[in-house]
């Protein structure tokens, strides 16, 4: 796992303290070179870890990092899926039965022209949401091709969902399904640290990547800061990525990284920044203290 | 453990229904949806008891209360149903198509003394909560106007077959968006007397409304315009946002950030100092137990569940509030109806 992985909230509209925020840098990012001007820079102070949501843009900035190996050696990708807002939507237009029923048939029907259904076998899936779900995956991660995929990340809004519903065997078989198909790991992104730690445990995932919020304002950390800190300082393995470090800004990086690098268990830190100023500052900030 | 059932496993269905299940002194017993494809997969996931009508998960299970979250064209008929069973009720929004329906809901509910809630959750939003201590602490004065706004991109291609399409079930931005602010009002201000310039205007639809215009005007003098857009596609998601002018200061809110500009510091609300004041989620939210999609969702039913548990509390965002914004939909259409005649 990579110390620092530069997160991508920032590209696509994504603020969790204003939504002026947001809209400005959806105008500052519609172009993809602006998105590769704050890689590149990431990329050139030595940054090598980078999280992207599966965002149909991703499919231009991943040729380009295909087409440009020597620009961008040694860089390591640690993609969430699923893109959430595509399926929201899908479920806006058709509800939430009719969004997973016309899911699977895209998966179906996209997964026999790549090949990955043999003939035949299809109508087993049509009523199966798990099969439905690695079908999906699949088709996601096909934008990653060729790069070097170290941890596919769960996005929170499924995982806090199975936490919630008690679905181990979803969680259980999307960890299953990456690594024999990718052969790397599984993440769990959670605003339910806690919680989700008893629930990858009943899951049988041991030792799990999970990735939450890590700020001293226990901001999206539910329960509260004490019962984080209880399993961040407490004798149950797992590799921990934190996110939200700032809390959305209002932290300072100095306070925020020096909390968050406190625990052994943290492994990485991702962060958003647009700037370079930002960018090396923290990062200069992460290899200080570590 | 209080037993409780799903009606309508869709969107809301299943987050309630996760949100439900964490609840140490809940159990979900039972869930009802009328799509194939949704009972085959919770028959194989999980171990709940599943129905395809609401009649026989009312007959066969034991409960002690349902969360409602069909298309709004049912909602009075469970209400009621249920309430005469004895069942507590929590209601998606909006509350019901008409105004007979919800009275009748209402009255069952108050007969039967059942705790009664509707799922307007910006009310229990940390931000919008910090207005209304505001407000009825004096500290803003009087209120003289407030744009009231909700924005998104639900709806953003005239192909869409959801019930949100369908008027007859309880579509469009209206009863969907409209509802939202329209509570938001009442909270804060209570009842309007009067709507005038009201506009349902189609963008993409064909059978339901995509934006709504309105102006409130009130007994204090109070006026407030209301904007509301689901077919605007410039927003990620449905976004929120309150602005009110008073005597004593403005305020601008949304759900993840507050601006508070005070003529004068007030002895109630001691963490706003006179001239701007920000806060931001991060500082305004209140922990809680466990969080999907924004954590008003867990504080509401976390309330729900208080009323049941302790019935001397204060039963928030009941079937009466919603019987007011229902009423306040209803006066938007007939005065949009009249101005296009």
């Amino acid at each position: 796992m990579d110390r620092i992985i530069l997160g991508d909230n920032q590209f696509f509209g994504v603020n969790h303290r204003s939504e002026e925020q947001a809209i400005a840098s959806m105008r500052r990012f519609q172009d993809d070179r602006a998105i590769l001007d704050v890689i590149d820079t990431a990329y050139d102070v030595g940054i090598r870890g980078f999280t992207f949501s599966t965002h149909s843009r991703m499919a231009g900035l991943c040729d380009h990092f295909r087409n440009n190996p020597d620009r961008y050696s040694g860089m390591r990708f640690y993609p969430a899926v699923p893109y959430a807002h595509k399926y929201a939507e899908l479920v806006n237009e058709r509800g939430l039965a009719g969004a997973l029923k016309e899911a699977v048939l895209t998966g179906m029907s996209m997964s026999s022209v790549a090949g990955l259904v043999k003939r035949g076998s299809s109508l087993l899936f049509t009523k199966d949401a798990l099969k439905a779900m690695e079908i999906l995956v699949d088709i996601e991660l096909k934008t990653f091709r060729d790069l070097d995929v170290r941890v596919v990340y769960l996005q929170n809004i499924v995982t806090d969902l199975l936490v919630g519903l008690g679905w181990t065997q979803a969680a259980a078989s999307f960890h299953r399904f990456v690594k024999d198909r990718f052969g790397v790991e599984a993440g769990f992104i959670t605003l339910n640290l806690p919680r989700t730690l008893d629930f990858l445990d009943r899951a049988g995932i041991e030792n799990p990547i999970v990735c939450s919020a890590i700020n001293s304002m226990g901001f999206q950390m539910s329960p509260d800061r004490a019962s984080y800190e209880e399993v961040l300082n407490g004798s149950r393995p797992f590799r921990g990525t934190a996110m939200s470090v700032m809390a959305a800004g209002a932290i300072s990086p100095s306070e925020a990284i020096s909390y968050v690098t406190g625990f052994p268990r943290i492994e990485s830190v991702m962060f958003g920044a647009s700037s370079r100023r930002n960018i090396a500052e923290t990062k200069a900030l992460i290899d200080g203290a570590s | 453990m209080l037993k409780g059932g799903i009606v309508g496993f869709g969107r809301m269905g299943v987050t309630h229904y996760a949100i439900l299940n964490t609840h140490p002194d809940v159990r979900i017993n039972t869930v009802c949806d009328t799509s194939g494809f949704i009972t085959s997969n919770l028959k194989r996931y999980s171990d709940v008891a599943i129905h395809d009508s609401y009649e026989s998960m009312l007959e066969r299970e034991e409960l002690d209360f349902v969360v409602v979250c069909t298309p709004p064209d049912s909602h009075a008929a469970v209400a009621v149903d249920a309430a005469q069973r004895g069942l507590h009720v929590f209601m998606e929004k909006p509350f019901t198509l008409s105004l007979a329906d919800g009275r009748r809901a209402c009255e069952a509910a108050q007969t039967a003394g059942i705790v009664n809630q509707v799922g307007y959750f910006l009310r229990f939003n940390d931000v919008f909560r910090e207005v209304k201590t505001l407000l009825d602490a004096g500290a803003l004065g009087t209120p003289l106007h407030y744009r009231n706004e909700m924005i998104g991109r639900t709806v953003i291609r005239a192909w869409n077959e959801s019930w949100r399409m369908n008027r007859s079930k309880g579509g469009g931005c209206l009863l969907d968006f409209g509802s939202h602010c329209i509570d938001l009002a009442d909270y804060l201000f209570g009842a309007p007397a009067s709507l005038r310039g009201c506009r349902l205007q189609t963008i993409y639809s064909k059978d339901v409304d995509d934006a709504v215009y309105a102006t409130a005007e009130y007994d204090n003098g109070l006026v407030g315009n209301l904007i509301v857009n689901w077919s605007d596609e410039t927003h990620r998601r449905p976004f929120n946002r309150l602005e009110l002018l008073a005597t004593g200061g403005k305020v601008v809110a949304d759900r993840q950030s507050l601006r508070v500009y005070l003529k004068k510091e007030h002895p109630a609300c001691g963490r706003f100092r006179s001239g701007w004041n920000s806060f931001d989620l991060p500082e305004l939210a209140r922990p809680i137990r466990y969080e999907l999609r924004g954590l008003e969702y867990t504080a509401q039913l976390d309330h729900f569940i208080d009323c049941i548990s302790d019935r001397g509390r204060t039963n928030e965002c009941t079937f009466a509030d919603g019987l007011r914004t229902d009423d306040v939909v209803e006066r938007i259409r007939a005065d949009a109806a009249a101005g296009e005649g």
